[in-house]
């Protein structure tokens, strides 16, 4: 595994980390169908967080592992201030899938150009406005 | 004697070496290319729409805005007024919109092969993030039509 490709896996699950302790909190102030589309979200960023902590184990690269705790800015204490840290979270993960797209080749690559997709399209989906390079 | 036996084999590889990261520049130069023609595609479907459907007109223009940004990415400097012919749009507003979904879709599916096609991380990066920025337009297209 090549240096561009550690760091970048490294940043990456750092944001995946953030994203599962933000859907936590998002999830709690949320009801029905958008409590459900929280849990949905908390599943994908699981799955793509033990994905990377396998990945660096595989290549014998320590594993970094998690805050106690993430800064989220503001209190989350109601439907908007959770919804916009869903939007912030998920935008903030596009440049870091990107990045380990760039240090991938391959299949690799491209599973990791699909993956800053989703986060893209579920920014939107929570309201966010597209942009031009998401981030 | 032994300075040029060692020396042979080594500029026989900066030749090789060289020739194949030129190779690997034009292929990426090429890659600009069509992408921004295919950002230039876009640009004048998204111009003749709103043209046809002048009250869509707030609301599509942040996409061709973004696509004008897409494009001088790929090709920086080049001016915004393409060559192109822009695509006939349908008659009916909803078909017009469903229209461009299809191609943001498409053109979102487009961007993940010619990311993997990059040779250069940084324009592997790029298209990445064009490839996100597009399955926003279509995911946002999908709604309120």
């Amino acid at each position: 595994m090549t240096e561009a490709e550690v760091s970048a896996l490294r940043a990456a699950l750092s944001g995946e980390y953030a994203a599962t302790y933000a859907y936590g909190l998002i999830g709690a102030q949320l009801t029905g169908a958008e409590q459900q589309r929280a849990l949905a979200a908390l599943d994908s960023h699981r799955q793509h967080r033990d994905t990377i902590r396998r990945e660096l184990a595989a290549a014998s690269v320590p594993v970094p592992a998690p805050a106690a705790v993430y800064d989220t800015g503001v209190r989350i204490d109601s439907a908007p201030t959770a919804i916009n840290l869903a939007i912030e979270v998920e935008r903030r993960l596009v440049p870091q899938w990107a990045d380990v797209a760039s240090a991938k080749t391959g299949s690799g690559r491209i599973s990791a150009v699909k993956t800053g997709q989703e986060c893209a399209v579920r920014a939107v989906v929570w309201g966010g406005q597209p942009q031009a390079f998401p981030g | 004697m032994l300075g040029v036996a060692a020396a042979s084999p080594l500029l026989l590889a900066t030749g090789c070496g060289s020739s194949e990261s030129d190779a690997q520049a034009d292929s990426d130069e090429q890659l600009r290319e069509d992408v921004a023609a295919q950002e230039a595609q876009l640009i004048a479907a998204y111009g003749a729409t709103i043209a046809k459907f002048p009250a869509l007109s707030d609301r599509l223009k942040p996409f061709r805005d973004q696509h004008i940004e897409h494009k001088q990415r790929m090709v920086p400097g080049e001016s915004s007024t393409p060559t192109v012919t822009a695509p006939t749009i349908p008659d009916a507003q909803p078909a017009a919109l469903r229209s461009l979904r299809k191609a943001e879709r498409d053109a979102a599916s487009d961007r993940v092969t010619a990311c993997e096609k990059a040779n250069a991380a940084q324009l592997a990066r790029s298209l990445a993030l064009i490839a996100a920025s597009e399955s926003q337009h279509s995911t946002s297209l999908t709604g309120g039509s």
